[in-house]
């Protein structure tokens, strides 16, 4: 992986003057780290976007939103705004230190992935672009409340996925839904930052051969004794 | 007799007797004394922990064990991890600084959450806004777990059911 520190840029608008001074002290404080460096530019070309609660909701997504670059991340403070083609974070407010570095190291991870400036192979799904059919998608965060609630079924499915990287076709055996629904899923996944498209190829899962007294079936005893079938 | 275990850990007042309570087949015995610290707000606490269980045949049974709450019994807590099917840590969202209890027991069982399943619950969260439900997943991002964060009322036994379905789909992805 490349070790060298790389600049990305950012802009804030719209934030209150709290929010502005603790972002700057806050941004100063992680260019101090062994990180990527930010530096503030215009909202038009910046990298990240971190857009204040200064704005209507409806007004942002008009006016703001719709003239940003597919490749540049925005950072909401406080109430969510529904996003089509960026990558959207947000951070409640009122704004902890802690929860602002968690969203620049996300940004950060994000831009390097659109950049290839990370050379482990994995990318992103761009604006517009559904999951490979064969690519696996690997969660690195546990999905928000608002991605969960799209749809019931999304809640079992990021289940599934915890710890196993799975591919449209073997997502849509193991939780016995539609390769539609699977795809958009995994999508949701990715474009909102919680999951990774595996570039590279990993062995096929072993489907293991379960005996009375194995695993599977202990689990499956459980969930009977407990009445959690058809799942 | 063959018998195999999950460990319900988590804040006091968070709601492990509780919820082992809502499944166990017999009636949970539970190690409480008088409360005597009164920042809890409540009468009774585990001091030792709560058991419960659920027979799954003639020669096999589920035990459902409760860990003591307080750090100072963390010793009892690698001893009850050993060999367990999977972890449930609740999290009682209205104490005064409930994501450095998740981080807590997130340290203490990491070999158990690492080589088996974990869920997170977080009760009595309309009791209070803040934490938010993403602070949570932000601590767990930071110890590189990835697991289901909820909130729950284990006060209902569907949702208790729901953790339990969470974490048997988990180890199903590992059989």
């Amino acid at each position: 992986m490349n070790t060298d520190r790389i600049t990305f840029s950012y802009a804030v608008i719209y934030a209150n003057p709290r929010d502005a001074i603790l972002l700057k002290s806050v941004i100063a404080l992680y260019n101090m780290k062994e990180k990527a460096q930010w530096r503030p530019t215009d909202p038009l070309t910046a990298d990240l976007v971190v857009l204040g609660d200064g704005i209507a909701q409806d007004v942002a997504e008009r006016e703001i939103l719709a003239n940003l670059k597919p490749s540049q991340v925005v950072l909401s403070l406080g109430q969510p705004i529904r996003a089509t083609s960026q990558r959207m974070l947000n951070v409640d407010q009122p704004l902890k230190a802690g929860d602002v570095v968690t969203r620049l190291e996300q940004a950060e991870a994000f831009l390097r992935r659109v950049s290839d400036v990370n050379s482990n192979g994995y990318r992103e799904a761009t604006s517009g672009e559904t999951v490979p059919y064969s690519a696996r998608v690997r969660l690195i965060r546990w999905p928000n409340a608002a991605l969960l609630r799209k749809h019931w079924d999304y809640l079992r499915m990021a289940t599934i996925l915890v710890n196993h990287p799975m591919s449209i076709p073997e997502l849509a055996e193991r939780s016995r839904e539609s390769e539609a629904l699977c795809s958009s899923f995994l999508t949701d996944v990715i474009r909102s930052g919680h999951g990774e498209c595996l570039d590279k190829p990993e062995p096929p899962v072993k489907k293991s051969v379960d005996s009375p007294h194995g695993f599977k079936s202990l689990l499956q005893r459980v969930r009977i004794k407990l009445g959690l079938l058809g799942s | 007799m063959v018998e195999h275990k999950i460990i319900f850990t988590g804040t006091m007042s968070a709601g492990k007797t509780t919820a082992i309570q809502a499944v166990s087949e017999i009636p949970a015995v539970s190690t409480d004394v008088t409360n005597s610290d009164p920042r809890l707000g409540k009468e009774k606490t585990t001091v030792a922990l709560d058991y419960g269980e659920v027979s799954l045949g003639e020669h096999e049974r589920l035990r459902l064990y409760g860990t003591p709450g307080q750090e100072r019994f963390n010793f009892m807590w690698k001893i009850l991890a050993k060999g367990a099917l999977g972890l449930i840590i609740l999290i009682d969202h209205s104490i005064e600084d409930p994501l450095s209890d998740l981080q807590l027991y997130l340290t203490n069982f990491s070999e158990l959450i690492k080589n088996t399943a974990c869920v997170v619950g977080i009760s009595k969260m309309n009791e209070s806004k803040a934490p938010s439900l993403e602070s949570y997943i932000d601590v767990l991002q930071r110890n590189a777990v990835v697991c289901p964060v909820i909130p729950v009322d284990v006060r209902e036994k569907q949702q208790v059911l729901l953790i339990l379905d969470l974490l048997l789909t988990q180890l199903e992805g590992r059989a």
